[in-house]
């Protein structure tokens, strides 16, 4: 590892003394003067059209300052596409899933605005309703969205090679059906949002959001109220997971209401509420063929994907697109197809998620041992076979850079005893391993780059502004990690303003993994610019060439003659008297494909660079109650380098919770006729601290050639492949395969009487 | 219905707050909205999550299934009385200097509730005791796994004393 | 976040004031211990009450005392669940219940709650434990005073899932307790206090109050309380199993009580299963096998709680071969 002064080690960041303390503001903890309370009326149907609603006595109940329904749509649908732009924010013609937002209203307080809601009237003509992806797309089921037949949102096709052929030169071909139910983000934080319309025509809000920049656009396109008067204010972001990028009706509502009301309004959501009515995580249906040679290798796959999307589009294109994206980023697919269909259905809208495509990444990596117990191959082994190189290119077309994959597989098998475990544990014990890659940004046009700015005070110290988003992954502490080792500075040193609509520049935000690798680029070239700026001053008072200075503990000197210091406040005072003020500019563009689009033309480029990561999981099942327990899980990631080690080793952490315990073996939504059962936090299984396993988090450094500092992206690999890890190790410790997530003690154990079944 | 209102006296970080409380506010409500103390937080609306965990006489509790008259008379302490002098709290400093936090959210309730397991010990803790002391807040960003090191370094320090 | 229904509060700072409070009182009321429960069911509107009652500063009914000669257990309602846990008094007569203790919630919901608060838990359901305006979307059901069970279609009665985990155990001790009304007290079998009904799962009338638990031989019997949750903390049970035999040292299950829990809407003896264990080996594995058949069968969980109906019943039989297993393990250790 190269040895940098600040970066690569591991040290406490610069966000937590506060959230240690509780200083640190969420927005929840927000109050502005004369701030009102608001409330949303959500419709208690899952599929209805709205023939009235009467909303005078709601009006004339004192303390009510204003009530918002469809006729405050703006007559506007938003959609993150221009081909999903399907959803109306507050329900017009009709509902679409229970918990839709149909009315709000906004009081001077909270028992006023809940009264208001009960004087609502709301009449309804209810509709058949459809609930599940498959019988959502059966001939003759109900049309949730009556331009979309068969409720296909979006179909995904990918053909790369010669898919029929590569299955005819197989030696092996096996097909297989994987399912997961939907599933909950968990965020700690309740959604809220706090609005101030203002009146210059400005609208100020604090909230939860992991892409600000964003958020500010969706708004300034619903509301018509130009890019720069939408000001998104930076507030703590109680976790995300892939859940806080998309725009809610409760910002559209919030919005609405204070302008409405003339004043500032804040909403929260309930559990309940923030459960049902931001977003949920798609339950999946996956079909998959898999040919391969005798040796094990992938020849050729065919892949059917149904995820059920809810009422609306989302992230649609995407959702329906990454799981495979992933699988692609990971192995040689010579010949592959997939057709993922993204269906609507009566329940909430589904989104993007951290652990995206439970059913899919752990199928298809299940079925990889399947096939590798069938020729008597070891799971790491055919990994190893299959797993992309530096220098290749993926199914779809991107060039894989820095790659750490085939060393990271190796690396877990090692330290976890992996040959001398695998298949040699008593009965109930088991290993099994999982592995990815995953990319640093999606494509996103305009919104793919960053750029950063670095200004300095006359004392000499500077501040950053980024468009960055820290959403508890430690991505602030990275941007003032990159700039301190530039400019020669301590973290101390620097301070930062980061996700302000007001006054960073546009940035993604922590969106697709591409916070430190594009963010951070950019901030990186910030800095440099600056230095370079700072050294063409300091070379005409210390009368040499710029090139000849190097910076220290904030002072310039010759690199030939550290006596020669002068202090940066000096040369910065210099700057300002000389009209030639230091101020850094930096931005970061990932090479991308400008001309891939998600549905309609999924080939080029993808992403600038590409992370990796494998991961060794060993579970203890009671072989009598099919209870499985994850005892132990050893993780090795191609994170390039890592700019904060603690950090990335957190990132790893949290996804053996998440997406590990948690998606493979707890989490589902339960459901009776578009109601969600278990819309809490008693019900809706998290894993716990006394679930947890020892973790050993590791990494592996391959000095990314595109990454700042050689750095990428660092979270996703856990909770990508733990799915198919536990699944795969839930094989190696009983001797049969749960093809449904979660894996429930019920599931194992009906899947060990079947098997006993077929033995006699 | 009496909707009457209680003087209470309520010893919050060693200061008696005189507050008027209707009896169905809770603990909750009344540190975030009426005396602003907003490390507490609000997460799961049942009890499940430990999110808005304060100790009433040195022991953990859920501040959102207290209700506020009935706090009157008991020690409470909310995050924001660890801190003493503008110096963390030890077992604040190890939460930082162990990368135990990420969002944020859970981690005053989990400071806490170490806290509290740290000054009981006979010992310096085991991870599966901090594990079992902490199995009641809900942490969904570190995997709990530098959660527990922070507690336990600063278990260790403590026994040492 | 749920906000909770407007209520006045009385605190009675003794037993006296406790009794006049509650006869005095026209209005609807609910007696709040630990709340760990009620105050989550006040904010879902489950009930509807205009007052509470405090016991909080009713501090003579928080206590454990073992007396050694009589070998009587008593335990006033208010004692914590935490106190239970560090009770010497417990540890030296009836240790399984500090044990069964600990698989209850979390120990800060252990700190608040008490082991009266336990003891009256009501019953659970999907269906049920929603908020108010989740609950509105379905028919009323049996236990919110209307005609149908959402749970289960057909049903003729309300069948919430009995949740607490320390009845059964305390069942199989042939636990009594006393109720106090305003008629005096009277002292029942802890097994009558339940009514087996989902919709009302104890008989306590509107004026009583459970005041103490009493174990009258608390030394006399060997018990164990397992129990099947999701989660290794936290979660109520989706089965559970206590077992009690009289204290011996031959490795055989005598006068055994088998009391099964959260699959019915009360805890429920089951002798058929006890008679099959009665002067048995630890280690006899027909007649274990007999018992946890027994067992199951008496078992009748349906879909209104986590996991699925036929594994809590199958768990059952499984818990309880669990618990002979373990008895083995701890002759031989």
């Amino acid at each position: 590892m190269k040895d940098y002064k600040i970066l690569g080690k591991s040290v406490a960041r610069i966000d937590t003394p506060l959230k240690a303390t509780g200083d640190a503001l969420f927005t929840a903890d927000i109050k502005l003067p004369r701030m009102l309370v608001g409330k949303v009326l959500h419709s208690p149907h899952a599929h209805a059209i709205i023939k009235n609603i009467d909303i005078s006595k709601a009006e004339k109940l004192p303390g009510v300052r204003a009530v918002v329904t469809r006729e405050d749509s703006f007559d506007v649908r938003w959609g993150v596409f221009k081909y999903t732009q399907d959803h109306q924010l507050i329900a017009v013609d009709k509902v679409r899933f229970v918990g839709e937002e149909v009315a709000a209203v906004a009081a001077e307080d909270e028992e006023t605005a809940i009264k208001a809601l009960d004087l609502i009237e709301v009449e309804y003509e209810i509709l058949p309703a459809v609930f599940e992806a498959d019988e959502a797309m059966a001939d003759g089921a109900p049309l949730i969205h009556e331009d979309h037949p068969n409720n296909v949102n979006i179909h995904v096709n990918i053909d790369v090679g010669d898919v029929e052929k590569g299955f005819a030169d197989s030696d092996y071909v096996r097909e297989d059906r994987f399912s997961s139910s939907g599933e909950t983000y968990g965020m700690l934080e309740p959604y809220t949002v706090i609005a101030d319309y203002k009146a210059a025509g400005a609208l100020e809000i604090f909230v939860p959001t992991a892409s600000p920049h964003t958020k500010a656009k969706a708004l300034s396109n619903l509301l018509k109220i130009p890019l720069n008067k939408v000001i998104v204010r930076r507030s703590n972001v109680g976790g995300a997971l892939g859940g806080r990028s998309d725009i809610f009706p409760l910002d559209f509502i919030t919005a609405t209401l204070s302008r409405k009301a003339k004043r500032p309004v804040k909403a929260s959501y309930t559990r309940e509420e923030s459960m049902t009515c931001t977003r949920q995580v798609h339950d999946m249906i996956v079909d998959v063929k898999t040919g391969v040679s005798k040796t094990g290798e992938i020849l050729a796959q065919d892949i059917k994907v149904i995820m059920g999307g809810g009422g609306y589009s989302s992230t649609g294109p995407i959702a329906a697109s990454v799981p495979f994206l992933v699988w692609e980023e990971t192995y040689r697919l010579p010949n592959v197809r997939l057709n993922s269909y993204r269906v609507y259905t009566n329940k909430p809208i589904r989104g993007m998620y951290r652990c995206h495509g439970r059913a899919f990444l752990g199928g298809l990596g299940m079925q990889l041992d399947m096939i590798a117990h069938e020729l008597g191959i070891d799971p790491v082994a055919i990994r190893l076979k299959n797993a992309l190189q530096a220098g290749e290119f993926q199914a779809t077309g991107s060039k894989i850079f820095g790659c750490g994959l085939s060393e990271a597989i190796k690396n877990a098998a090692e330290k976890s005893k992996w040959a001398k475990k695998r298949g040699k544990m008593a009965p109930g014990k088991g290993i099994g391993m999982g592995a990815n890659g995953m990319m640093c940004g999606f494509p996103m046009g305009i919104r793919g780059g960053s750029s950063a700015i670095i200004k300095f005070n006359e004392d000499g110290y500077p501040t950053i502004l980024t468009g960055v988003v820290d959403n508890g992954q430690g991505n602030y502490h990275a941007m003032v990690q990159i700039c301190a080792e530039v400019l020669g500075l301590n973290i101390p040193d620097i301070h930062l303003v980061a996700a302000d609509t007001e006054v960073t520049t546009l940035d993604m935000g922590a969106y697709s993994q591409a916070a430190v690798f594009v963010g951070g680029n950019a901030v990186k070239n910030a800095a440099e610019d600056a230095r370079q700026q700072i050294f063409e001053i300091a070379a005409k008072i210390l009368d040499c060439n710029a090139d000849e200075l190097a910076i220290e503990e904030g002072k310039i000197f010759r690199k030939n003659d550290k006596n020669s210091a002068i202090g940066l406040h000096k040369v910065i005072r210099k700057g300002l008297i000389d009209n030639t003020p230091v101020i850094g500019r930096g931005s970061y563009m990932p090479e991308v494909s400008r001309t891939r689009e998600w549905v309609s033309n999924p080939k080029g480029q993808q992403a600038g660079t590409f992370s990796f990561g494998a991961n060794v999981v060993e579970v203890d099942v009671d072989m009598d109650t099919g209870e499985v327990s994850v005892t132990k899980a050893t993780g090795f990631h191609d994170c390039g380098f890592p700019i904060n080690l603690k950090a990335v080793e957190g990132q790893y952490e949290g996804s053996i919770a998440s997406g590990g315990l948690g998606s493979s073996l707890m989490e589902e939504h339960l459901w009776k006729n578009g109601r969600m059962l278990n819309p809490d936090f008693l019900e809706y299984k998290m894993p716990l601290a006394v679930d947890m396993p020892e973790i050993s988090a590791n990494v592996v450094i391959t000095d990314d050639p595109k990454g700042p500092f050689g750095a990428k992206e660092a979270g996703l690999f856990g909770s990508m492949n733990s799915f198919q890890a536990i699944g795969n190790a839930v094989f190696d410790a009983t001797g049969v395969w749960v093809k449904e997530f979660p894996i429930t003690p019920d599931k194992v154990l009906k899947a060990l009487a079947e098997k006993e079944k077929t033995v006699k | 219905m009496s909707t009457k209102k209680f003087e209470v006296r309520l010893n919050i970080n060693g200061e008696l707050e005189k507050i008027a409380v209707s009896a169905n506010e809770t603990l909750r409500e009344v540190l975030r909205e009426r005396l602003e103390l907003t490390g507490t937080k609000a997460a799961c609306d049942d009890g499940s999550c430990g999110a808005c965990t304060v100790l009433i006489n040195g022991r953990p509790a859920r501040s959102c299934l207290t209700l506020a008259v009935e706090a009157e008379g008991e020690k409470i302490t909310t995050i924001e009385g660890l801190a003493q002098d503008n110096q963390l709290h030890p077992v604040q400093q190890a939460f930082v200097d162990h990368h135990a936090i990420q969002c944020g959210f859970c981690s005053p309730g989990m400071i806490l509730t170490g806290l509290a397991a740290i000054r009981e010990q006979q010992a310096e803790l085991s991870r599966n005791e901090i594990r079992e002391a902490i199995s009641g807040n809900q942490c969904r960003c570190t995997g709990y796994a530098k959660i527990v090191d922070a507690i336990q370094a600063a278990s260790k320090m403590k026994s040492e004393e | 976040m749920l906000k909770l229904p407007p209520f006045a509060i009385l605190r009675p700072r003794n037993r006296d004031e406790l009794k006049s409070a509650m006869t005095g009182s026209e209005d609807e009321f609910k007696i709040l211990a630990g709340g760990t429960d009620l105050i989550n069911n006040l904010k879902k509107r489950l009930y509807f009450t205009t007052s509470l009652i405090s016991l909080k500063r009713v501090e003579e009914l928080n206590y454990i005392i073992y007396d050694q000669n009589s070998d009587q257990l008593k335990i006033g309602a208010l004692a914590h669940l935490t106190e239970l846990t560090e009770s010497p008094a417990i540890m030296n007569s009836a240790p399984a219940i500090a044990a069964a203790v600990k698989t209850i919630a979390a120990p800060p919901i252990r700190n608040r709650a008490t082991i009266g608060g336990n003891l009256c838990l009501d019953t659970r359901c999907y269906y049920y434990n929603q908020s108010k305006s989740w609950r509105q979307l379905a028919p009323t059901c049996y236990k919110c005073g209307g005609g149908v069970c959402n749970a289960a279609p057909g049903a003729k009665k309300c069948q919430a899932v009995f949740s607490a985990d320390l009845p059964p155990l305390l069942i199989a001790l042939e636990a009594e307790i006393t109720i106090t009304g305003s008629a005096g007290s009277r002292t029942i079998l802890l097994a009558d206090f339940y009514t087996g009904s989902g919709g009302r799962p104890n008989i306590l009338q509107k004026d009583e109050y459970l005041s103490e638990i009493t174990l009258n031989q608390a030394r006399k019997r060997t018990s164990l309380y397992r129990k099947f949750r999701l989660r290794k903390a936290l979660d109520f049970p989706l089965a559970g199993v206590a077992l009690s035999f009289d204290k011996n040292s031959s490795g055989k299950f005598i006068n055994p009580k088998v009391v099964i829990n959260a699959v019915a809407s009360g805890p429920l003896s089951v002798p058929e299963a006890a008679e099959k264990l009665n002067g048995k080996e630890f280690s006899d594995q027909a007649a274990i096998q007999t018992a946890a058949a027994a067992a199951m069968a008496a078992a009748r969980p349906i879909a209104n709680v986590g996991s699925k109906p036929f594994y809590r019943k199958k768990m059952i039989g499984l818990l309880l071969k669990k618990m002979a297993a373990e008895l083995v393990a701890g002759q031989e250790a």
